[in-house]
């Protein structure tokens, strides 16, 4: 007869395989049901005591597995990858709190007690296509200005001349639409 | 820039409580839609959005005099300055990017361009003024909202480089002299009871800086969760406990001990008036008693307004700037010229 690994008295009906969380390998107990129960490992008792071990050590599993593949996620928006967060602590884009919203609230929560903003939205423009425009203006000036750095560069003289006139014109019109 | 030294509206002395609250400070940080965050911005990006917000802030009018000053060209002199105005921080001052900062000629107001965020908005006055510098701050940001389109999200509020400052991306900070809690050892308990109320304590340049002379900063910890008003009134509520604690002390320790005060004091202004040599935080530290002698009325003819200028005078930046003529000095040297200063604005020999 197996005695039981921990109290060492009753008799061992239990086999128990957990996880060592330091060493990520599984290990075997024989246990009473006593102790068993005590080690949480109640529900291993129940008829169906070997799926349920299964199903509790893949949860295990997947959770490490999944944590583990957040790490890799990268926002497809700047490059940023989890991984480069947890080092430097600064997001790349601001698309970069959808991209990683589910590791960072918890830290969020961790942080301030909370997970969302209270308090007033920005003011919005009367006109939302105005602001549609200008946002589409303001990200086509900032093409222009690198290729004008890189025509400059290169110096090619003519295309700098063309992308000046182009960034000029866009800049009027951002003008006229804020203004107005 | 020397003609403004020392002159700055927060250095007067003046204001509500200004026997502890040596300044009250709001800073809100903002990102720009559109652009990149800090550190995904590339170096043509940092160019763009400089001349972005330079353009755009340049049809706000802020004050009655505004400047931009372009960081890059600066030395380290001259950068340092800006940081003992706190105008700028160090972060904003050792980078090496494409950055700049716009302030008013009062030093009340400085937008820093392309700091951790791409800006960082700073009202600052003398004494404790917490509802004046936040509603200052905040006009002035509904102005920028006009001009500006700021990154905001439906659920997590104003975004930030560092999710430590999402939500309102506010930080209200209120800097207080409390000589008489270091001397008596209590200052613990400050600490404590900000902790309990979520607030933070950090020195006196701000996070991870060193306590400097008995000046504490006081300010809320988190920025999401909680609306601006509610931070203002978090920071608001603890202050006056933490005045009362001081004010306590002060008129014990009058009580009990008269003399062994006094003699702290004047020992601390016979060393201001007679050194030969003096580092900057040993006059941090005898200005430190010597404000506190001020403020219990055992020094006369020394005004508060004196002091603060003194106190950024003895910094490295202004230092070297206004005494030496911009020239930098070594330490050892920089410690003779700030004791011949000290004994010469103090009536020393």
């Amino acid at each position: 007869m197996n005695k039981c690994q921990k109290c060492q008295k009753a008799r061992a009906t239990v086999l128990v395989t957990d996880i060592d969380l330091a060493s990520h390998k599984p290990q075997q107990l024989h246990l009473c049901e006593d102790c068993a129960r005590e080690t949480g490992m109640a529900a291993a008792l129940s008829p169906s005591a070997a799926e349920m071990l299964k199903a509790s050590i893949l949860s295990v599993t997947e959770k490490e597995s999944k944590a583990r593949s957040a790490q890799r996620i990268m926002c497809e928006h700047c490059g940023l990858t989890y991984q480069e967060f947890r080092v430097k602590g600064r997001f790349g884009c601001t698309a970069c709190y959808d991209t990683f919203s589910e590791l960072v609230e918890p830290l969020l929560e961790k942080v301030h007690g909370a997970r969302e903003h209270k308090g007033e939205a920005p003011r919005k423009p009367s006109n939302k296509r105005k602001t549609t425009n200008v946002a589409e203006f303001e990200k086509e000036l900032v093409e222009l200005r690198r290729k004008l750095t890189r025509a400059v560069k290169a110096e090619d003289y003519e295309d700098a001349a063309r992308l000046r006139d182009r960034i000029t014109e866009v800049e009027r019109r951002i003008g006229e639409v804020t203004d107005g | 820039m020397a003609e403004t030294v020392g002159k700055d509206a927060w250095l007067r002395g003046e204001g509500q409580d200004a026997d502890i609250v040596i300044s009250t400070r709001v800073r809100l940080a903002r990102n720009v839609e559109g652009f990149a965050l800090k550190a995904k911005l590339a170096g043509d990006e940092e160019v763009a959005l400089l001349q972005h917000l330079r353009q755009r802030i340049g049809k706000v009018k802020l004050a009655e005099k505004q400047q931009f000053v372009d960081l890059k060209p600066l030395d380290d002199v001259e950068r340092l300055m800006l940081v003992e105005r706190h105008l700028i921080s160090l972060d904003h001052a050792n980078a090496d990017s494409e950055r700049g900062v716009i302030h008013d000629d009062q030093g009340s107001i400085a937008l820093m361009l392309n700091e951790e965020d791409h800006l960082r908005l700073q009202v600052l006055g003398s004494g404790m003024c917490a509802e004046e510098v936040f509603d200052r701050a905040f006009a002035i940001e509904d102005e920028l909202q006009g001009v500006v389109e700021f990154a905001y999200h439906s659920r997590y509020g104003y975004l930030t480089s560092c999710p430590t400052n999402v939500g309102t991306g506010m930080r209200l900070s209120v800097m207080l002299h409390l000589p008489g809690l270091a001397f008596t050892k209590q200052i613990d308990k400050v600490f404590n009871a900000v902790a309990r109320m979520n607030l933070a304590v950090r020195g006196f340049y701000g996070e991870g800086t060193k306590a400097l002379s008995d000046l504490y900063q006081i300010s809320n910890q988190v920025t999401l969760g909680k609306t601006p008003e509610e931070l203002l009134n978090d920071v608001r509520g603890v202050i006056p406990v933490i005045l009362r604690w001081e004010r306590e002390v002060r008129n014990q320790v009058m009580k009990a001990d008269r003399v062994g005060l006094e003699d702290k004091v004047w020992r601390a202004l016979g060393a201001l008036r007679s050194a030969r040599t003096m580092s900057s935080s040993e006059a941090f530290e005898q200005l430190s008693h010597v404000r506190l002698g001020v403020h219990c009325e055992l020094i006369p003819d020394l005004t508060i307004a004196t002091l603060n200028e003194l106190f950024l005078l003895c910094q490295p930046g202004h230092l070297q700037t206004v005494v030496c003529g911009g020239k930098a000095i070594e330490p050892r040297k920089r410690d003779i010229v700030r004791a011949e200063l000290l004994r010469s604005r103090l009536g020393g020999r």
